[in-house]
């Protein structure tokens, strides 16, 4: 079979031409005058905010207790070998009734890589990461949570809880 | 019927005391007029191309400063203001100081041509459209010495490009208005609004489509961007030029397209005139006569508009096809609309009838 060529008369080639370049500015127009009408999918960062999954991981927060105010930290320095950028800074003392007591607790959080390590590896799940993120300053010695920035009173600890409901161990 | 707005200036000067301040104010009060007005409503749009290009794209555009965002513009200009005001070592520095002067002139400079409502306009010259155009394509010269002064290839290459564009262009947008001056037998502008009972619009839809594609041209906004093509030449003929000079560049373009739209609304679309006032009798007038300010405005937002809705949907041509559209398509159907035109008023005004 031999193809068959037809040849357009460059009069008809012509109107044709100014025909298509009509037809194409006419579909594109009409396009991006839908899209002037369309939802914006930009969002006013500031003024409304995402909605955070229930795990994000914010700025790391030091629980005590609401109702007597004592912290849950039972001083264990797990957290302190866990921690991947070695920031985190505690002390402990042993008081009176030989139980040992949390005087330092230092973060900070310019550091601080946001793994949850130390949150997973406490014991009495004492740490917690809250969901709060605007966390810049214009000092940097701001960015070094003491005990008092860190402190979140909370009605029980943050045990992780696996899929299927069960606390860890 | 007198402009409201027109007969109390007139009496506020007249009752002016000494008559050399009579004659100072009477021209102070239009040219500062015609000097800062253009570049108030130069602010206004470009926060209006910004948003509106951003709503093209599913964007926001600025929105923080102001109503709206609407004082964005004078941040910007402040911020452009305050930049180092640089002369690369090899330009030629009279010329490169000279050029965006000579881009800004000619475009601040036709607005004392352009009636903005009823009795409005600074001067009524009886050939103004022929007088608009020629010193609206003052600017191309000022684009070619920006380009050539600079010393840069790119610069160069930009305003050769922009002479080469006016030349072609330049021809089918003075055709096209032929028909709109066949119709109406003055080469006044105020003439031409004053008879436009029926929009021209409707009468030279042709010539209305060609002036704009050619005007889209001659102000170099897209798709005819090809002086300041960014992707190619890196914003072209003003790629050397910062601070106050740039500024000036920029509100030209402005400037330009704003005066663009306004000829539009101007030609075709009955200027300051109500649509279709001559219906509405007695009232249509009032409304046309008093109001035409804001008829005026709204026209030419809305072809500002149509232009920047354009840049948000087309790509800039190629050279090759620039030259090819302007000679092979444009010129030939604004001579056949001026021939068509011109046989039809010879008709009706019985040029051919014995």
């Amino acid at each position: 079979m031999s193809e068959v060529i037809r040849e357009i008369s460059p009069v008809r080639q012509y109107f044709k031409n100014l025909f298509d370049g009509v037809k194409a500015i006419y579909n594109g127009m009409r396009l991006t005058l839908k899209y002037m009408f369309l939802p914006k999918v930009t969002e006013v960062y500031p003024d409304v905010k995402r909605n955070l999954p229930q795990r994000f991981r914010g700025r790391f927060a030091f629980l005590y207790n609401k109702d007597d105010g004592k912290m849950l930290c039972i001083g264990c320095y797990a957290c302190v070998k866990v921690c991947p950028p070695q920031t985190i800074v505690m002390e402990t003392i042993k008081g009176e009734d030989k139980k040992i007591k949390t005087t330092r607790y230092e973060i900070n959080i310019g550091e601080c890589i946001s793994c949850a390590n130390c949150v997973e590896v406490c014991p009495v799940g004492a740490l917690e990461m809250t969901h709060e993120y605007e966390t810049a300053t214009f000092n940097q010695m701001d960015l070094v949570y003491g005990m008092d920035k860190l402190a979140k009173y909370v009605e029980k600890p943050n045990m992780y809880m696996p899929p299927d409901g069960k606390a860890k161990k | 019927m007198n402009n409201v707005i027109v007969e109390i200036y007139t009496n506020l000067i007249n009752s002016l005391p000494f008559e050399p301040l009579k004659v100072i104010l009477g021209t102070l009060i239009p040219v500062l007029g015609i000097v800062t007005l253009p570049l108030l409503t130069t602010f206004l749009l470009i926060w209006w191309e910004r948003r509106l290009i951003a709503f093209v794209q599913a964007r926001l555009g600025p929105n923080r400063l102001g109503p709206g965002g609407l004082f964005q513009s004078f941040a910007d200009a402040l911020k452009v203001l305050l930049k180092e005001d640089i002369v690369s070592k090899d330009a030629d520095k009279i010329l490169f100081s000279l050029a965006p002067v000579l881009v800004f002139v000619p475009g601040i400079l036709v607005y004392s041509l352009m009636p903005v409502g009823h009795q409005m306009v600074v001067t009524n010259v009886n050939v103004a459209i022929f007088l608009f155009l020629s010193v609206a394509s003052l600017t191309t010269i000022g684009i070619l010495m920006a380009g050539w002064s600079s010393n840069n290839k790119y610069s160069l290459m930009g305003g050769i490009r922009a002479v080469a564009q006016a030349i072609s262009y330049e021809i089918p947008l003075l055709l096209s208005i032929v028909g709109v001056i066949l119709l109406t037998g003055s080469l006044s502008i105020v003439d031409i609004v004053e008879k436009q009972d029926v929009w021209n619009i409707f009468k030279q839809p042709l010539a209305f489509f060609i002036f704009f594609t050619c005007a889209l041209s001659e102000v170099n906004r897209i798709p005819f961007d090809l002086p300041e093509a960014e992707s190619e030449l890196v914003s072209g003929y003003n790629t050397e030029y910062s601070g106050f000079k740039f500024a000036l560049f920029f509100l030209a373009e402005y400037v330009n397209t704003f005066t663009l739209g306004a000829l539009c609304s101007l030609l075709f679309f009955g200027g300051w005139r109500f649509p279709f006032d001559y219906l509405l009798g007695d009232i249509g007038m009032q409304l046309s006569n008093q109001l035409g300010i804001i008829w005026f405005f709204i026209k030419t937002m809305f072809f500002f508009s149509v232009v920047v809705w354009i840049r948000g949907t087309l790509p800039r041509v190629r050279t090759d096809q620039l030259m090819s559209f302007a000679w092979k398509y444009l010129l030939p159907l604004s001579l056949f609309n001026i021939f068509i035109t011109a046989i039809i008023t010879g008709f009706l005004s019985g040029a051919f009838s014995r």
